[in-house]
């Protein structure tokens, strides 16, 4: 194939992949009406959506688009998007071959709480775990609530992700 | 540590880790075992956590190239080129074709260095050391490419923000032939090791099935879900850099065993190869760098997704319009396939473990000391990797 056909063919998927999952998802999502544009690398295609989904709207969109078969979990990033505006973004990203559905959850800082989606996906396990102890949202549900990448004796309530978590900036190793 | 004791049995946690010198990074397992048999394993990662996904926040667009392409030692390439792309997106900047099809040669040759680099380990834990040193033997070749071709034998540096540094000159097309041509003929010789030799296939064959039912359960990405007939593959899915221009063929297997994950890697040597040489043959001309690439970058979201060796990385990078990365969120393939260890050793010997962890080439590791075997009694035993290692090669040595 020629590299227009090829182009011509992932995006046509991705058309197909979006339109799917826009239908699918179309009873959970609030703010339809807002646009957020989520850009994916990939060679100029057109091919994301991003939702935002209640907290408790979450566990049923997600099963929607599992038994529709419609592409895995890629991973969930925790955003935290400072003091001012108090809120978390909690965004599970979806991928069916190069189409990817972003469902965003907002969370106010202070009350952060998701519902675990490892009932439904199990291998989200890690992500949760990551996700608990960089942002401090608590997972409500998640089978395993130990630390995964910070170390023991890393103070409690200390979220290393979050604005007001300061790092100095570039150093010499050595000062 | 704990001990676990059920009645009249005795059940050891044996807890492995962190320490392992052959592989890149250290991680902690605990697999409880009823004798022989692992009934449970859990893991503990993060000894080497460098926090870049904060450090990243401090530095400015640049800068950061530098400091994601030192996440990993072996795919450093990967990560330059990950983010690269998806911040030229953000940038609404386009580096030019000859820029990326060099990225691509260059992301080409590191899975050969990666997955040549890979098959020694997994020979050298299955007790084959011969084929571990004829294998990394091989493998100078392409770091010797490598390094004529960028000065650098790791963490090349190829990628700029909006394209890449070097071009190929026709003396270094000429050591790229040479090397990839000696690279194939071995290529063919390992795939037929692998595939007949009779003490190998005892380690790998029905080994560790994954259907590929479960591999999409549990979400495994790369070599080791196309081992499980999973169809994913980046480069073909959403093809990135070059790679519509030089499409790739997927590498399919459907037992789901170790032997599969071993022919799915070597047989996409195959493909590497013959996509070096296409681009080295068609080279798009043109320049290797856009004019000018912005210093603040409007404020916006991005994705990018890469098919590194071991399976899709994954960036999300958030701009708030200023000099510096507002977030940079980095999923590497690894983290997705360790669950399948944990599930997959579940049932199997704990013999098996060392060949199930490398199955998956994990980007970091187990260890080489400290292993404590500690049994309900309290009294603590010292294992090493190297004892685990081995206790596996006489344990298949003596089925023979």
């Amino acid at each position: 194939m020629m590299q227009s056909e090829i182009h011509d063919a992932v995006q046509a998927q991705v058309t197909m992949a979006l339109l799917a999952a826009q239908k699918l998802l179309a009873p959970w999502a609030t703010q339809a009406a807002e646009a957020r544009h989520m850009r994916v690398a990939g060679n100029g295609r057109a091919d994301s959506l991003t939702l935002t989904i209640q907290p408790d709207q979450l566990l049923a969109a997600v099963q929607s688009l599992i038994n529709a078969g419609w592409g895995y979990l890629i991973t969930i990033t925790g955003l935290d998007l400072g003091p001012e505006a108090g809120e978390i973004e909690v965004l599970y990203h979806f991928a069916a071959g190069a189409a990817v559905v972003t469902l965003c959850v907002k969370v106010k800082r202070e009350t952060a709480v998701v519902p675990s989606v490892c009932p439904i996906i199990p291998s989200a396990s890690f992500f949760e775990r990551e996700l608990s102890e960089m942002l401090g949202v608590t997972v409500q549900n998640t089978p395993n609530t130990d630390r995964l990448f910070l170390p023991d004796n890393w103070p409690a309530g200390v979220y290393p992700l979050r604005k007001e978590f300061k790092t100095e900036g570039p150093q010499p190793s050595d000062s | 540590m704990t001990a676990v004791t059920t009645p009249k049995k005795e059940k050891f946690i044996v807890p492995i880790g962190p320490q392992h010198p052959a592989l890149k990074e250290p991680g902690h397992f605990e697999f409880a075992v009823d004798g022989e048999v692992v009934t449970d394993a859990t893991v503990r990662l993060g000894y080497v956590h460098r926090g870049i996904e904060k450090g990243a926040e401090n530095r400015n667009w640049t800068q950061n190239l530098y400091l994601v392409e030192r996440i990993c030692g072996i795919c450093s390439h990967i990560h330059a080129l990950t983010y690269a792309l998806g911040v030229e997106a953000l940038a609404e900047v386009e580096a030019p074709p000859r820029a990326q099809a060099i990225r691509v040669l260059v992301a080409e040759l590191e899975r050969v260095h990666s997955h040549l680099l890979w098959f020694g380990i997994a020979a050298h834990e299955a007790g084959f050391d011969t084929l571990f040193m004829y294998s990394w033997r091989d493998r100078e070749t392409i770091m010797d490419i490598l390094e004529a071709l960028t000065g650098n034998r790791v963490n090349y540096s190829a990628n700029l923000l909006g394209g890449v540094k070097f071009d190929v000159t026709d003396a270094q097309r000429a050591i790229i032939l040479e090397g990839i041509n000696f690279l194939e003929e071995r290529t063919h010789h390992y795939l037929n090791v692998a595939t007949s030799d009779g003490m190998f296939l005892q380690r790998t064959r029905g080994i560790g099935v994954t259907r590929l039912q479960d591999a999409q359960r549990l979400g495994i990405v790369g070599p080791t879900a196309r081992a499980s007939g999973v169809m994913r593959d980046v480069r073909v899915d959403a093809p990135y850099a070059a790679y519509d221009a030089f499409p790739i063929n997927i590498v399919i297997e459907t037992s789901g065993d170790l032997e599969a994950r071993f022919v799915v890697r070597l047989k996409e040597l195959f493909e590497s190869f013959r996509l070096i040489r296409e681009i080295l043959d068609n080279l798009p001309p043109g320049d290797l760098q856009v004019k000018r690439f912005p210093r603040r970058i409007k404020p916006g979201e991005v994705i990018s997704r890469v098919e590194a060796p071991r399976g899709e990385v994954f960036y999300y990078i958030r701009s708030n319009g200023s000099e510096q990365p507002d977030r940079v969120k980095v999923r590497t393939p690894t983290l997705c396939n360790m669950a399948s260890v944990l599930s997959l050793s579940i049932g199997h010997h704990l013999a098996d473990v060392p060949m199930l962890l490398v199955g998956i080439d994990p980007c970091f590791s187990c260890n080489d000391r400290g292993v404590v075997v500690c049994s309900s009694e309290g009294s603590h035993d010292q294992w090493t990797w190297e004892r685990l290692r081995q206790y596996g090669i006489e344990y298949y040595a003596k089925k023979v």
